[in-house]
């Protein structure tokens, strides 16, 4: 049985597809952009969980991303969007449930 | 563009220390007060935020058990706060400023450029007299009056030119082209020979032909008359920068067939004496060969200072034979080509510059005609004085 949340978000990607928005706006989901393993630009964020020079983990609507690596630095942040750069190894979403 | 805006309006590096730091950093951006530049070090973030920003952290510090200390305080109202310490540096180089803008508005450089042994004592004078001095006023100086008044003053002088650029000012001053009686001679520019007008720019009189120009003998370039809407004004003498260029002919002929002489090896020495017009043999053989060369050596006779009307002559004759050689195509082509550009060579004047040669061949069967002509850089016009 899906919960409340992820009907109403079922509905608008469904929604999303039929009128050609992107999902990422629909849903208010990060966006995440990766170049080589230098820099990571994530859009739609909630805010710093946790920083270190090795992680940051990183708010958004449904749970955490953390992008792991080496010597990490913000070179900018902003209220929905935030540039990481340094020596990248693993991106991971780690979900919650709406519920909790 | 952001770190103009940054620099313009300053910056501070800061350093964060405490219990929640992500905390402290989420409050700013729901804060909107700007971060750049976040890194983590041991127990602390740096972080780069505006002045503006960081008048605002205070409250969030409390809040979130943060401490802040300024690392470096960067951008120009810190720079120019750091030369405010230094008052009178600033004060110093504000005054030199102001004396530069202020030594600007004035002369104080006057130079006269006039033709080579001609006094400018007197232009001087003129030049004080209509107030152009050094140390004067920019503005207070009127370049129009003072050339009139320069002009009329002086009578050989056709113009005077007053530039004023910066603190200097030229005076230029062009005399009259006069003759040593005092009188004006006036007259046209006339082409010599036949040519091309690459480039006329006229500096006196009326121009008659144009750059581009097929001019011929004795047509007029430059006309010494000047016209003022088609009405006669004077007579000048007609000056001009001109660059002409004309053509050179120059023909050869050459035969397919040629006579070459050539030695069979065969000489024979005559020894003569010979006194006073007269020759007679000594000894040795006389000449039987029909076609030969001669080479003749004399030794007069004399005996230390003593010199005699006799002297002996040896004369050596070479056989030669004639030997009919034919040259190809190509052979019989160059000839007639040498032939004629050395033709055309030999009329050109010392001061011409060659920039083209074209051929013309004429094929006359068992001969080639050739005609070079040659294009060059020449002066091809002269000075014609106005008759009176």
């Amino acid at each position: 049985m899906l919960s409340k949340y992820k009907r109403v978000d079922r509905l608008k990607a469904n929604m999303a597809g039929v009128l050609d928005i992107p999902i990422d706006v629909v849903l208010d989901m990060p966006r995440v952009t990766v170049i080589g393993s230098l820099q990571a630009y994530v859009e739609n964020h909630q805010g710093i969980v946790f920083y270190d020079h090795n992680q940051i983990k990183l708010s958004f609507s449904e749970g955490v991303i953390a992008i792991t690596g080496d010597s990490l630095t913000i070179r900018v942040i902003n209220l929905d969007e935030i540039i990481i750069d340094g020596n990248i190894k693993l991106i991971n979403f780690e979900a919650c449930d709406q519920n909790e | 563009m952001s770190r103009v805006t940054h620099f313009s309006r300053g910056y501070v590096k800061i350093r964060i220390s405490g219990k929640f730091p992500e905390r402290f950093i989420n409050l700013c951006l729901s804060k909107r007060i700007p971060l750049w530049k976040l890194v983590q070090r041991n127990n602390h973030i740096e972080l780069f935020t505006t002045v503006a920003g960081f008048k605002r952290i205070r409250p969030i510090l409390k809040t979130t058990e943060c401490s802040v200390k300024i690392i470096n305080k960067q951008g120009l109202p810190f720079i120019l706060d750091r030369m405010l310490h230094y008052k009178w540096l600033f004060g110093c180089l504000v005054l030199l400023i102001l004396l530069g803008i202020w030594g600007s508005m004035y002369i104080w450089s006057i130079s006269i450029n006039a033709p080579a042994n001609y006094d400018t004592t007197e232009i001087e004078r003129v030049l004080s007299e209509t107030g152009l001095v050094k140390g004067v006023l920019r503005s207070r100086v009127d370049p129009r009056s003072i050339s009139k008044a320069i002009q009329a003053e002086f009578s050989e002088i056709r113009w005077a030119d007053i530039r004023v650029t910066g603190i200097k000012a030229d005076v230029t001053i062009e005399l009259r082209p006069n003759n040593a009686d005092g009188t004006l001679t006036t007259g046209d520019i006339v082409a010599l020979r036949d040519g091309y007008l690459e480039e006329l720019i006229v500096l006196d009189g009326t121009a008659l032909a144009r750059s581009g120009n097929t001019i011929t003998k004795g047509q007029v370039i430059v006309e010494g008359k000047v016209y003022s809407n088609n009405l006669y004004l004077h007579n000048v003498a007609a000056r001009a920068l001109i660059k002409t260029s004309t053509w050179y002919y120059g023909n050869g002929l050459a035969s397919a067939e040629y006579t070459e002489l050539q030695q069979t090896g065969n000489r024979s020495v005559q020894f003569l004496w010979k006194a006073q017009g007269k020759e007679g043999h000594l000894y040795g053989q006389r000449n039987n060969y029909d076609l030969y060369t001669l080479q003749e050596v004399s030794y007069p006779l004399r005996w230390r200072n003593i010199s005699t009307t006799v002297e002996v002559v040896k004369r050596v004759y070479i056989e030669q034979r004639a030997v009919i050689k034919e040259l190809n195509e190509e052979q019989v082509k160059e000839k007639a080509q040498q032939a004629a550009l050395a033709a055309a060579l030999t009329q050109i004047g010392p001061i011409s510059s060659p920039v083209e040669i074209s051929y013309k061949y004429i094929d006359l069967g068992t001969m080639m005609y050739v005609e070079a002509i040659l294009k060059a850089y020449e002066d091809i016009t002269y000075f014609s004085i106005h008759q009176r």
